[in-house]
């Protein structure tokens, strides 16, 4: 597990031969994020952090997060970290993910603060997935199946929102709050939930001199996925 | 080995960053209130009533708030406190608090206090939050002080002071603003549901439109409104509002108390007012031309204008006071003011320009001037017993003044160029009441005149007309009717009825046309002659008679010489016109018995007596009148200022009696009294002889009017 864990820290180095706004930060589901280098941040009603956040299993490269039992817990994992793309380049955050159940009004979720404080935050109800500051739309999953989640954005104040593959959204980044993170999984506190998280990748696409290198890295990294990871299931990039 | 030395970098790389969690707090009252935070987006979504204590810690440090909300309907109250305080109990507060949203509470409250540093800056003990987006379902209770927000919506009452440094989006306030609301600034559009308290909206203004739902009886003042200005309410407070790029319109048809205040419109723009207005409209600054529109009635109305200013101000419905002003010299008002209904008073200093209209149609108290003349036009259509239209100062009455019908006065102090017109003159026309101020000089034409026309300075021949046009013009007038072109001494021969001057009476030919006095028509020019009683142009034994009547009856003496006595004899003031100062002799503002020393010097011994009073009892220095006797004794002006210093007795008669006294005898005194006083009026004329003894007692002056009386007594 503990070397399926470094295939994201290893291409985060790996492409460092790249221009330096090129980046690739992934957590692939085959270990608990803070040993990938994430921060956890976890707690109750009691404080933070206090009991033993959302139970988690990891099972064939998918985490399992349950908080069912108590909906004061959260239990998030949290990335610090230079996010914005260099002009010119894309950024692109995907996670693919399978929420079960939820009690209340949301619960697990994604949520982005880029380097200046504008804000995009995606969450789920059990049955659709919404942007928290871009009121008004939701789209529709299906409840306990996985579906692939991407956004991508040029600028950091627009997004565009694709479930499956397919465009469902493009919205606006909201101002203030933190700066510069990453964070998902359980998110609320008020609320309990049962969802199952694949893999987060985010990542900007570099300016084109640096695709061929950054090709050879997904290859590699695609390679020891299907070495090491292999579970059976299809897995697009 | 590679891979553990990437594994060294890359968790350097990924964590090495890592600092303190942001973590949010919540503390309910009562504890089973519903929330949620999501501590990811640092947000916190209440869900049911309750009071929220709210704090965010980043490590020992107060942290963020992204958003505090109420997403669902909520019946009740939410009340939410995001506190800094420092000391026995505390409370982290937020560094900043982003977004705030109750308005999905039926009643939501928020309140931000803090009594340390909190977020950006301090004021006191007021949050000063970095708000993106403040949404209040219901009233603000206590101070907020936000920094700058896209948008601020406040769906209730303002109960507290808010502050807002930068609106970059809209204001909103659903509510009334009965504390203090102070906003540096708004990008977008701003609406109030009524304002009690007092909005102040500062530089640099506001970039859209304003509108007031509801009355504004505090206190509201806008630095500048790019958009439109609408108020839907009543005003009974204060309404100020600096530069408008729009129209300002307030709706409502009732009745405003308050003051609006207009400073100034952009070029083009309106001003519109529905209702009345009990208090004042104030619109300063014109500098070019607007549009004001009033269509109740107005107590007060004040434009003050710039040198460029212009465009039509209409008041539908009359106005108890208008007063039309400029910013400096020269100012006059060069708009079209237009005023249905009465109106109590219009006053301008720098009068009327050149273009510039004023039009009553009804009822005018008073139309002034001070300080200037009327270049443009002034239309009245009734100017009542009682009113005036008073034109005083600057360089005369060179435009046009139309009454329809006048019963009042109207009172041009200067000289008249232009041209009066009165359909029904019943009142008064003067013209000139200052001293050396040139000769009416316009046009007059009057169609029915029962009234009487005053013109002090002097009647001049209008030279812009045609030579046989006459400069005044009456279609139909009353006998009694005084046209006078008056004497009070100021001018000298010639100037007071000037040849080529003439004044046509009847509207079909053949008209009648006076070149010159006429008494029996009423048409009078009175001399300059002082003690000229009988105003014959020369001062002789027949003016003992008139004097002597005027002393005993004026109201007869009047009745004798209407054209002497200015508008008519007034028992209370005396006698007016010319009157005073024909009898006035010793110059005391009086006509006594104390007249009588100064009347006979004056008749026996002119120069003696004009030596005594070379001013002839005016303010300023004046010229001699040669006609009556009085001859130049005076190089200049200034010898003759001298002379009147010296002579510092007269207001006792004394210096004028010393002069009688020693120049001639109480016989050759009763000879002439004797000897020209009608038999009717002997014994009057004996009897002010005998007062004049009695009033003098045992002097010189008593001695000499006793011997006098005794001569006539004897005769």
């Amino acid at each position: 597990m503990f070397r399926k864990c470094l295939v994201g820290l290893a291409l985060a180095v790996a492409v460092t031969a790249c221009p330096a706004w090129a980046y690739y930060v992934g957590w692939e589901g085959d270990c608990l994020p803070e040993e990938a280098g994430w921060t956890r941040q976890y707690g109750d009603w009691s404080g933070i952090p206090h009991g033993v956040g959302a139970i988690r299993t990891i099972q064939d490269g998918v985490m399992t997060m349950d908080s069912l039992y108590d909906p004061g817990v959260f239990d998030a994992a949290i990335l610090h970290r230079a996010f914005n793309p260099a002009p010119g380049e894309l950024f692109v955050m995907e996670w693919r993910l399978a929420v079960d159940q939820v009690l209340g009004t949301r619960d697990p979720g994604v949520t982005l603060f880029s380097d200046d404080r504008w804000v995009v935050s995606f969450r789920y109800d059990g049955e659709t997935v919404f942007s928290s500051f871009d009121p008004g739309w939701s789209a529709a999953v299906t409840p306990g199946e996985f579906h692939e989640y991407r956004m991508t954005s040029w600028d950091m104040r627009t997004y565009a929102f694709f479930v499956d593959g397919e465009l469902v959204r493009e919205g606006p980044f909201s101002y203030g709050g933190g700066t510069s993170q990453l964070g998902w999984g359980d998110c609320v506190q008020g609320a309990a939930s049962l969802h199952r998280w694949d893999y987060v990748r985010v990542f900007t696409i570099p300016e084109p001199n640096c695709l061929a290198l950054c090709g050879a890295v997904f290859l590699w990294l695609a390679r020891e996925r299907r070495m090491s990871c292999f579970s059976g299931k299809e897995r697009k990039w | 080995m590679v891979r553990s030395w990437q594994l060294v970098v890359c968790m350097g790389l990924l964590v090495g960053s890592a600092a303190a969690q942001n973590e949010i707090y919540v503390e309910p009252w009562p504890e089973e209130s519903e929330f949620s935070i999501d501590q990811i987006e640092q947000t916190v979504t209440i869900l049911g009533p309750g009071f929220y204590q709210i704090w965010a810690l980043d490590g020992d440090n107060p942290g963020q708030i992204k958003k505090i909300s109420v997403d669902q309907p909520v019946t009740g109250t939410v009340f939410v406190s995001v506190t800094r305080s420092v000391g026995q109990e505390e409370w982290a507060g937020a560094q900043d608090v982003w977004e705030v949203d109750l308005s999905g509470a039926t009643d939501g409250r928020l309140g931000m206090i803090t009594a340390g540093n909190y977020g950006h800056t301090v004021y006191g003990g007021t949050l000063h939050a970095h708000s993106a987006s403040l949404n209040i379902g219901g009233s603000v209770l206590k101070p907020i002080d936000v920094a700058s927000s896209p948008n601020f919506n406040i769906t209730h009452d303002v109960l507290s002071p808010v502050t807002l440094d930068d609106v970059d989006g809209n204001l909103t306030v659903g509510g009334t603003v009965a504390d203090e609301l102070l906003v540096f600034g708004i990008g977008g559009n701003a609406s109030f549901g009524s304002v009690d308290g007092s909005v102040v909206i500062c530089y640099p203004g506001v970039s859209g439109a304003v509108t007031v739902d509801g009355d504004i009886d505090g206190f509201m003042s806008l630095w500048s409104c790019t958009g439109a200005v609408t108020v839907d309410g009543l005003v009974s407070g204060d309404f100020w509002c600096g530069v408008t790029g729009g129209d300002v319109q307030f709706t409502a048809t009732g009745t405003h108390t308050g003051d609006i205040t207009m400073c100034p419109l952009a070029e083009g723009r309106t001003l519109e007012v529905l209702g009345s207005c009990e208090g004042t409209i104030l619109i300063s600054g014109r500098d070019h031309e607007t549009t004001v529109h009033c269509a109740g009635p107005v107590n007060e109305l004040i434009v003050n204008d710039g040198a460029d200013a212009s465009g039509p101000v209409t008041l539908d419905q009359g106005a108890a006071s208008i007063t039309l002003s400029g910013w400096g010299s020269g100012y006059a008002f060069a708009g079209d003011l237009t005023v249905t209904g009465d109106v109590g008073a219009i006053e301008t200093y720098w009068g009327i320009a050149s273009g510039g209209h004023v039009s009553v149609d009804g009822e005018l108290g008073l139309f002034r001037s001070v300080a200037a003349g009327l270049a443009g036009a002034l239309s009245i259509a009734t100017v009542p017993q009682s009113a005036a239209v008073q034109i005083a100062g600057g360089p005369g009455m060179a435009g046009t003044l139309n009454i329809t019908s006048l019963t009042g006065e109207v009172a041009l102090a200067d000289g008249v160029t232009g041209t009066i017109e009165i359909a029904d003159l019943a009142g008064t026309v003067s013209v000139g009441n200052v001293y050396l101020q040139p000769p009416f000089a316009g046009s007059l034409n009057i169609g029915t005149m029962t009234g009487n026309v005053l013109l002090w300075n002097g009647f001049a021949n209008n030279t812009a007309l045609d030579p046989d046009v006459a400069e005044v013009q009456i279609g139909t007038k009353a006998a009694d009717a005084l046209f006078v072109v008056n004497d009070d001494g100021r001018n000298r021969g010639d100037e007071y009825w000037q040849s080529g001057a003439a004044v046509q009476i009847g509207t079909e030919p053949p008209y009648s046309v006076y070149w010159g006095p006429n008494e029996g028509q009423n048409l009078w020019e009175a001399s300059c002659c002082k003690a000229d009683t009988d105003n014959s142009g020369a001062l002789n034994a027949f003016d003992i008679d008139p004097f002597v009547l005027l002393l005993t009856d004026p109201a007869a003496y009047c009745a004798i010489y209407p054209g002497l006595c200015g508008s008519g004899y007034d028992p209370e003031e005396g006698p007016g016109g010319s009157a005073l100062y024909r009898g006035d002799l010793n110059c005391d503002g009086e006509i006594n018995s104390f007249d009588i020393d100064p009347f006979v010097l004056k008749l026996t011994d002119p120069d003696a007596w004009y030596a005594l009073h070379p001013k002839r009892c005016a303010s300023m220095v004046r010229e001699c009148c040669p006609s009556c006797g009085e001859n130049d004794l005076f190089a200049d002006m200034s010898e003759m200022a001298e002379a009147e210093d010296d002579s510092l007795l007269v207001d006792t008669g004394e210096a004028d009696a010393d002069a009688l006294v020693s120049g001639t005898s109480p016989g050759a005194v009763a000879e002439v009294l004797g000897a020209s006083v009608a038999p009717e009026h002997f014994a009057n004329l004996l009897s002010l002889v005998q007062d004049a003894a009695t009033q003098s007692g045992d002097t010189p002056r008593g001695a000499f009017w006793a011997a006098v009386a005794e001569q006539l007594s004897g005769e």
